[in-house]
């Protein structure tokens, strides 16, 4: 037996063994918690077992990127998804190019979490450990029996073929070999909090504590799936060439999903947290979102849905359905059960309040993303009930999210300036005077620069409106610093924010979220131009104009790229070359569009180009204006650079000791 | 499968089997779980106690920063203060009563007196 062969038995045998001590997890959990966690010893044997068979699923994924990194062909998966020509960037983000290797990287991602969360929690939470290790064995026993029985990653061919099929073209971009990972540790990452909340359920242990286990959890899931969601955006933006960054397909719905109704609870869980309120609805927020990552899961991977980005179907489907039943049963019956101890310790005292602006959001927020899985799913219930597949397009998703859009943008001003409790009538004028002016002068402003669609008018309103509140907070948190402690402003400005970094980090996403909106209120002002170019040919488009210099051919081992090279200029001035291309992959034989992009910060200009005619010896190039997406792109990175900030542990700063008489003289 | 293989998995499993079962050989030690039960209340109150400080600095920042006049202030804060004090009465009767605390003082004396 040579390494080639052993390496996919020994992969074999690591995921049995991972599933093995799964299953001892579960069962040592069980008996653990059902001795009402005195026996330590056997609480130790069941994080022990969680332990072992993360690090044999680690194993596992291992041995299947050395497959891939040695050209392994003999490993099916491995002939499926990878060739010999391939960059190795590629070939280990084939990992997760098809089904089998995408479920055991989410095992892999998820078994890590389950793991580092017992790990960290063990003292401090230890009577929520047991069933925390129950509901972490449980997703690994589920995934570890659908790779084992039914998509095994490491089933093998009798003969060695001499060359792998290739990773999908489109997925070979510098964005997809970040984005999947980011959003997979966006989903498994809630599974986290989901585990601690069934704990606290079963446990009836429904005070503060199992929120404060899953605060830092929550806020690392939420970001990654921000940060998958935008490298999303972005890789449709620069691959699929439409000039567009999101067209509400099937899989982008599902991966934004869990984004919205997480949001929703970091925000509700303010509230539990200060006035022992919502405690009922967090625990859903919390179940829902992680159903949600499950059915997103199961939207890619089951093929009901069609989607330009489902890259793997089987028929792993009802293996899901079954899953979501079961969490579905399980979870509401532990809920309702439990419905008394949910109970809130306080009331809403008045409606102009902190906590009724946090509820409007989380109605605006579940409220979207209800409207966003209704019209995903739309098609296919259609298709079940009438027989005819009734497809929701994108004009349908915005014309029903833009107006929740603009509630949700005018509330992320509201929230940070009203108080707690209430707030009265006089102190809401003060509060609201200059945010609803600047708001009023930016909406003019807009109006005068000839910007009349409601959408577009209202986000001026809305970004001055909370980017006012927001500067107005952080002016306030400064100013507060230095009357008190006579910091030098910028010190003061530092502290104020990274000693109540929750908050304030928090307001910078928040200034990420306006940007976003504005971004999105630039597309409604896009333009397209298409032109048929032969070389030397001149067009003018907007205040641009661009010339055809000639098509350049290359030829690589894996692809044959053809470039339309052109000169752009604005008002006789140059202002850069660019290069569409169009790429024709050999393994497999796929073509692909290679948009190129010349970028500013008012609006970007982006080339495509478009099939070829031998005979005429032109070439169709379409130029898409896109105003102001690159606020889209930096209001992307403030936003994870804001979560950052929240996720960071407050720093307390100690005052100065005053000048002695002696340094004073 | 090659003998060498099977017996290699059998062996690694048989490691596997013995690190989880490890922690259940029996040892004398004693239950602890009452002793945790009160020091998870303890960590609760301690939560709360820390929650309610906040609440009333935020309240403080929220009369500074224009958020809510006097008469709202001083009923709020009376109100929070009152919490705060059934919180702070709550883990002084727990520190008195629940007899880990007595033993954990106990202990603590020793080891100091120790370093001493």
């Amino acid at each position: 037996m040579t390494l080639a062969t052993a390496l996919p038995h020994f992969g074999e045998a690591c995921l049995g063994l991972a599933l093995t001590t799964a299953l001892l997890a579960f069962g040592l959990s069980i008996a653990a918690y059902s001795r009402r966690g005195s026996d330590l010893a056997l609480l130790k044997s069941a994080e022990r077992s969680l332990y072992l068979s993360t690090a044999t699923f680690t194993l596992a994924a291992l041995v299947l990127i050395f497959c891939f990194l040695t050209d392994n062909f003999l490993v099916r998966y491995v002939f499926s998804y990878s060739s010999s020509a391939m960059p190795i960037v590629y070939k280990i983000a084939a990992l997760w190019g098809g089904q089998e290797g995408s479920l055991l990287f989410w095992v892999w991602i998820s078994s890590l979490y389950g793991a580092l969360a017992i790990y960290f929690h063990r003292h401090t939470d230890r009577s929520l450990i047991p069933i925390a290790i129950t509901v972490f064995s449980s997703i690994l026993i589920f995934f570890g029996f659908l790779l084992i029985y039914h998509e095994n990653p490491f089933a093998l061919f009798p003969d060695v073929p001499h060359d792998g099929r290739g990773l999908n073209p489109l997925l070979q971009n510098p964005s997809m070999a970040l984005h999947p990972p980011s959003l997979y540790l966006g989903f498994t990452g809630m599974s986290v909090p989901f585990a601690f909340a069934i704990s606290a359920l079963v446990s009836r242990q429904l005070d503060s504590r199992w929120i404060i286990a899953s605060r830092r959890w929550t806020l690392t899931a939420w970001l990654f799936l921000s940060i998958g969601n935008l490298l999303g955006a972005q890789w449709a933006y620069v691959e699929l060439g439409w000039g567009g960054f999101w067209g509400w397909d099937p899989v982008e719905n599902a991966a934004i999903l869990p984004w919205f109704t997480a949001t929703a609870f970091l925000h509700s869980v303010m509230i539990q947290e200060k006035r022992g309120m919502l405690k009922f609805w967090n625990v859903h927020l919390i179940v829902i979102s992680f159903m949600l990552t499950i059915l997103g899961t199961y939207l890619t991977r089951s093929g009901v849905v069609q989607s330009v980005h489902s890259f793997a179907r089987s028929n792993i489907g009802y293996f899901f359905l079954g899953f979501l039943a079961i969490t579905l049963i399980v979870s509401t019956y532990l809920i309702y059960s439990r419905r008394k101890d949910l109970r809130s310790a306080n009331i809403f005292e008045s409606f102009f309040s902190k906590e009724s602006a946090f509820v409007v959001n989380n109605i605006a927020l579940v409220g979207a993303a209800f409207i966003i899985l209704w019209c995903t799913l739309f098609p296919t219930a259609s298709e079940l009930i009438v027989g005819s597949r009734v497809i929701v397009g994108p004009p349908f998703f915005n014309k029903m999210l833009a107006p929740l859009g603009i509630i949700l943008l005018i509330l992320t001003g509201i929230g940070p300036i009203i108080a707690w409790r209430r707030s009265s009538a006089s102190q809401f004028d003060r509060n609201f005077l200059w945010p609803i002016i600047v708001g009023i002068i930016a909406m003019g402003t807009s109006a005068l620069l000839g910007i009349t669609h409601w959408y577009a008018v209202l986000t001026a309103f809305g970004a001055a409106f909370v980017l006012t509140t927001v500067i107005e907070e952080f002016y306030r948190g400064t100013l507060s610093r230095i009357t008190q402690f006579g910091e030098p402003w910028n010190i003061a400005l530092f502290r104020a924010s990274f000693r109540n970094n929750r908050k304030y980090g928090g307001y910078v996403v928040h200034v990420g979220i306006v940007l976003i909106f504005i971004g999105i209120a630039g597309s409604l002002y896009k333009d397209v131009y298409e032109f048929e170019m032969a070389p030397g040919q001149t067009v003018t488009f907007d205040q641009y104009s661009a010339t055809l210099e000639k098509f350049e051919d290359r030829e690589s081992a894996n692809q044959s790229e053809r470039y339309a090279v052109l000169h752009l200029e604005s008002d006789d001035q140059f202002l850069s070359e660019v290069r569409p291309a169009r790429f024709f992959y050999k393994n497999p034989e796929q073509p692909t569009t290679e948009v190129d992009i010349y970028s500013r910060w008012s609006e970007d200009v982006y080339f495509t180009l478009g099939d070829f005619h031998s005979e005429t010896g032109s070439a169709k190039i379409q130029i898409t204006l896109n105003p102001l997406i690159s606020l889209l792109w930096l209001g992307g990175l403030i936003l994870i650079a804001g979560g950052f900030i929240s996720m960071l542990p407050p720093m307390e700063f100690q005052r100065k000791n005053p000048p002695t008489k002696r340094e004073a003289a | 499968m090659d003998p060498v293989y099977l017996f290699s998995f059998l062996g690694l499993l048989s490691l596997a089997f013995a690190y989880i079962f490890f922690p259940l050989i029996p040892k004398n030690s004693t239950s602890s779980s009452q002793h945790e039960e009160a020091l998870q209340n303890y960590e609760d109150l301690l939560f709360q106690k820390s929650k309610a400080l906040e609440n009333l600095m935020e309240l403080d920042h929220d009369r500074e920063f224009g958020k809510v006049n006097e008469e709202d202030y001083e009923d709020i804060r009376n109100r929070l203060l009152r919490e705060a004090d059934a919180i702070y009465q709550s883990l002084k009767t727990l520190e008195q009563n629940d007899p880990f605390f007595s033993e954990l003082e106990i202990g603590l004396q020793t080891k100091r007196g120790k370093t001493k």
